[in-house]
């Protein structure tokens, strides 16, 4: 885990937006403080005026029996002009003299004239009524003096009425700034106008009733910094307010007594005309404990990171070392398979030896599992795509699990869609480590006598070719909460001591991710589980090579092969076999066979399990029906050497050994359809026969045996000119290194070294994209059967005598298709 | 053609006819054949006299495909099966009554085939 280092978690951006806003706030307040002194003068001058204008007025015009009255909507006396001598006072008793004549001043207008008059201001309206003597002399002056004081009394009630308004605003603005838990500051540029907030008078030491002057704050501020402990540092700022209108994360630090931090905030404000310097002194003392604690906390979170990395580092050596030390006999175990694989063994023995491999190479891919896990979480695992068979790398897997699947009598099945290309780029390793973690759990979970089907796809997402791959069981599923669960890291589900680290699916998952790829789990439970991932591969070729395509030379190919086998079993292989002219035929016992007519057999495949235990039975009602000795039955099993001596009295024919594998049945269909749909007549072989267009290939024929060298020399040049024969392994691999082949028939049992250390070394001298065919053609009834050829890195074999058209039907698949198909 | 030659009854006739479409070719093969065997089954002879039982297995797989190719297929079959049980049986005896029956067998085989030759050219 990596830390960033975390000193900037106060955010200090949004302290700043908050002093901002007391700023405005400020500005506003002085704003209308300003107003306010505008609209005083404003009122003051025409109070000044009216008193002129009244002083003429009443000096000149007013006639003695006239009086005014102003009074507002709420009947409230705000005004009163009546005549009255220079000399008298205005004291109460004139206003009571006045009210009472006022009240007879009625509304009575025969002895009096009422002239009323609405006054309108912005603020309030009222009435002006004037009141005079009927006969009452109004001189035209007069009306203009009026009229003025009309005009004057409206100004005077509007400003004031304005002035009222503001200076409650006001005081409520000052308010909020004196009770602000902010200590504020602020001179004028003159330093006349001052103020200080209550919390500024705390923090400067002032006492309450004091009253503060720009000499005062000045000498507040000098002891202020006084008692900093960054003091110097301030000081040294200080002088940047000589530049700049403000100062950025500003820190003053107080020590004991004051033990506060404040962020200091200073700006030049200025309003209309009016400049001052504000100062909002933020305590930022939590905060700042908190960032040392965090910083304090981040370090040790940064230590702590830097001990777990080395601790992984050392955990993966450690993996890595104690992998190596397993990893190191465990290849002798399987080295030393792989020689005793090489000497004359029974098929029984043969067997256990290649379960022995395939055991210890699994025990390396589990030791290797940990070691990956141990990878990907140092991030040390690279992704390396390459290219292999599709075909290759599902049967590889499948056979890993022959032995579990043999003990607990599960019937194993690779579906390998025909929209699959033969050969695809990614990492053959990773998918193959995620489709043995499916398999193996599939096996393990799934109860005895069920299938474990593997169906593979390729399908286009986002324009890219995608591997999917399903591998569906039929155990007892999966809860829903724990379907969530299963990808984690150490977990494991249903059942606790199915053994395995817990590592598996987790290392899937990220292997799935690390490929781009996605990976699930659907479920129910009692109706088994579907484990799918799906990968991006690359194409080796704009237009791939299909699985299906290699079925296109069955096409013409008129045979029928009847099977007695289950549904699924059939579902495996019936998607080649359509639109071909190789019929496959399904049912479930020998009798039905014979209950309609149907198309005579080229073969008879029979499972073992299907009929359970009644082969011999079975055999004889196909030969009991008209199914002649020539009719090969194979019978499907998978056991090889204790079924073979079982069954050897029954008269099969051939045996196919489980897990079902379409190359499995292709091997049939190439041994036994081929040899029995060849009753043609010599004529039609002869136009079947590939012309000789094969120029552009090199072939190579290993051949000790000068006979055998003849026979398949006659064979090459009907459709070759040149071709080159050896008869030792050593002069196949000399030839290899001087020349490219595209095709090798190599015989197995050479002088010197054999066949299949020949085919080892002539792939190693051949880049991998540039891989020959090479065809076992063998005597060794050993090895017809058994993987190790395959293993050897054969294509395909023939064994010992081969036809004519065996041959050429090789050359046809490979040279003439391009093809490289694996058997 | 040779579809209506009466081959002797231990050769395949559909094999030959299979893989021969010429009289001409298939005596080319039996020629071929009698040149080289004789020697072989001299050369087995010699071995299992000596009891070198390597020497005998390795000559007799050797020829079994020969045998097949010019027909002997049940031959061949019978070959490889003696040779399977000589590789998995370290005590099996070279010089055996079975072993010697094969050996005759071989020889006798060349002598058909020397037969057959002789028919078809």
């Amino acid at each position: 885990m990596i830390l960033q280092s975390n000193t900037q978690m106060i955010d200090t951006d949004e302290q700043t937006i908050w002093s901002n806003k007391y700023v405005r706030f400020f500005k506003s307040t002085i704003g209308i403080h300003n107003t306010i002194d505008h609209m005083m003068g404003v009122l003051l001058q025409s109070l000044k005026k009216l008193d002129i204008a009244e002083k003429i007025y009443y000096v000149h015009f007013l006639p003695s029996d006239v009086a005014e009255i102003a009074y507002s909507t709420d009947a409230s006396l705000v005004g009163l002009k009546i005549p009255f001598l220079k000399t008298q006072d205005l004291t109460e008793s004139t206003f009571k003299v006045i009210e009472e004549e006022t009240a007879n001043f009625s509304f009575d207008k025969s002895a009096r004239k009422v002239i009323v008059q609405a006054i309108k201001t912005d603020h309030s309206t009222g009435l002006l009524v004037k009141i005079c003597a009927e006969d009452a002399n109004i001189h035209s002056a007069y009306r203009y003096f009026s009229l003025l004081c009309k005009i004057r009394f409206e100004e005077i009630v509007s400003t004031y009425q304005t002035t009222t308004d503001l200076t409650e605003l006001n005081i409520r603005f000052e308010s909020i700034l004196s009770k602000s838990p902010i200590p504020m500051v602020f001179v004028d540029e003159s330093a006349n106008g001052v103020f200080m907030n209550t919390k500024a008078y705390d923090l400067f030491g002032f006492s309450s009733d004091e009253p503060v002057t720009s000499q005062k704050i000045a000498e507040g501020f000098s002891n202020l910094i006084n008692k900093l402990q960054n003091k110097e540092e301030v000081q040294g700022r200080m002088q940047e307010l000589m530049f700049s209108n403000s100062i950025d994360r500003w820190r003053w630090k107080f020590g004991l007594p004051i033990n506060r931090t404040y962020n200091v905030i200073t700006q030049l404000i200025h309003v209309n005309s009016y400049t001052g310097r504000i100062w909002i002194f933020e305590d930022v003392t939590i905060e700042e404990q908190v960032e040392e604690r965090l910083q304090v906390i981040n370090h040790q979170l940064i230590h702590l990171a830097e001990k777990e990395r080395r601790d992984n580092v050392m955990k993966t050596t450690f993996l890595a070392n104690m992998s190596h030390e397993i990893r190191t006999p465990m290849n002798g175990v399987i080295g030393a398979v792989s020689l005793l694989e090489n000497t004359v063994l029974s098929n029984e023995q043969f067997e256990l030896v290649n379960i022995i491999k395939k055991s210890g190479e699994s025990l390396i891919s589990l030791i290797n599992d940990i070691l990956d896990y141990s990878k990907i979480e140092a991030g040390e695992l690279m992704i390396q795509p390459e290219v292999f068979s599709s075909v290759e790398l599902f049967d590889d897997c499948v056979d890993v699990f022959y032995a579990t699947a043999l003990e607990k009598s599960i019937q194993l099945r690779v579906m390998l869609n025909p929209n699959l290309p033969v050969y695809i780029k990614a990492d053959r390793n990773r998918l193959r480590q995620i489709i043995l973690n499916f398999v193996s759990n599939a096996v393990k979970f799934s109860p005895n006598g069920s299938w474990v089907t593997i169906k593979v796809s390729a399908r286009n997402i986002d324009g890219k070719p995608t591997l999917s791959c399903k591998v569906i069981d039929q155990g007892k599923g999966i809860e829903a909460n724990e379907q969530e669960m299963i990808f984690d890291r150490f977990k494991q589900v249903t059942n606790k001591h199915s053994g395995g680290t817990g590592l598996g699916l987790a290392i899937c998952k990220r292997l799935t991710e690390m490929m781009g790829g996605v990976i699930g789990v659907k479920s129910k439970v009692n109706e088994g589980a579907e484990f799918f991932f799906e990968v991006p591969f690359e194409n080796t070729d704009s237009k791939p090579i299909l699985l299906g395509d290699l079925f296109t030379k069955y096409a013409n190919t008129e045979a029928c092969i009847w099977t007695i086998d289950s549904r699924e079993a059939v579902e495996t292989f019936d998607q080649y076999f359509k639109d071909k002219k190789l019929e496959l035929v399904a049912l479930s016992s020998p009798e039905k066979f014979f209950e309609v007519p149907q198309t005579p057999p080229s073969i008879i495949l029979v499972d073992s399990i299907q009929v359970k235990g009644e082969l011999e039975k079975t055999i004889r009602v196909f030969r009991e029906n008209g199914i002649s000795e020539q009719t090969p039955i194979v019978v499907m099993g998978y056991s090889h050497e204790k079924e073979t001596k079982e069954y050897a009295r029954f008269g099969y024919s051939d045996m196919m050994i489980k897990p079902l594998k379409l190359k499995n049945l292709m091997k049939m269909v190439e041994k036994w359809v081929f040899k029995t749909v060849v009753h043609q007549p010599v004529q039609q072989v002869e136009e079947n026969k590939p012309q000789k267009i094969l120029a552009d290939h090199s072939v190579l024929v290993v051949e000790d045996n000068e006979f055998n060298q003849k026979i398949l020399k006659r064979i090459l040049e009907g459709v070759m000119d040149e071709f080159d024969i050896v008869d030792t392994g050593e002069k196949a691999v000399a030839e290899s290194k001087n020349k490219k082949y595209d095709l090798i028939f190599m015989d197995i049992q050479l002088p010197g070294i054999n066949g299949i250390m020949t085919s080892k070394l002539i792939r190693e001298t051949y880049q991998d994209t540039d891989q020959p065919f090479i065809i076992a053609l063998t005597a060794d009834v050993f090895l017809k059967d058994s993987t190790a050829l395959e293993e050897a890195g054969f294509d395909d074999y023939l064994p010992k005598p081969y036809r004519q058209k065996e041959i050429l039907g090789k050359i046809e698949n490979y040279l003439q298709r391009q093809s490289h198909m694996v058997l | 053609m040779f579809e209506t030659h009466q081959f002797n009854p231990v050769l395949d006739k559909e094999f030959l006819m299979e893989n021969y479409d010429t009289t001409e070719y298939l005596v080319e093969v039996l020629g071929d054949f009698l040149a080289l065997m004789p020697e072989e089954i001299e050369e087995i002879k010699t071995a299992q006299a000596e009891k070198d039982k390597d020497t005998v297995v390795k000559k007799i797989h050797a020829i079994s495909s020969a045998v097949g190719f010019v027909g002997g297929i049940e031959l061949s079959d019978r070959m490889k099966k003696f040779e399977v049980k000589a590789k998995t049986d370290p005590d099996f005896d070279i010089t055996n009554q079975e072993s010697n029956a094969l050996v005759n067998e071989i020889d006798a085989f060349i002598g058909i085939i020397q037969e057959e030759y002789n028919q078809l050219s």
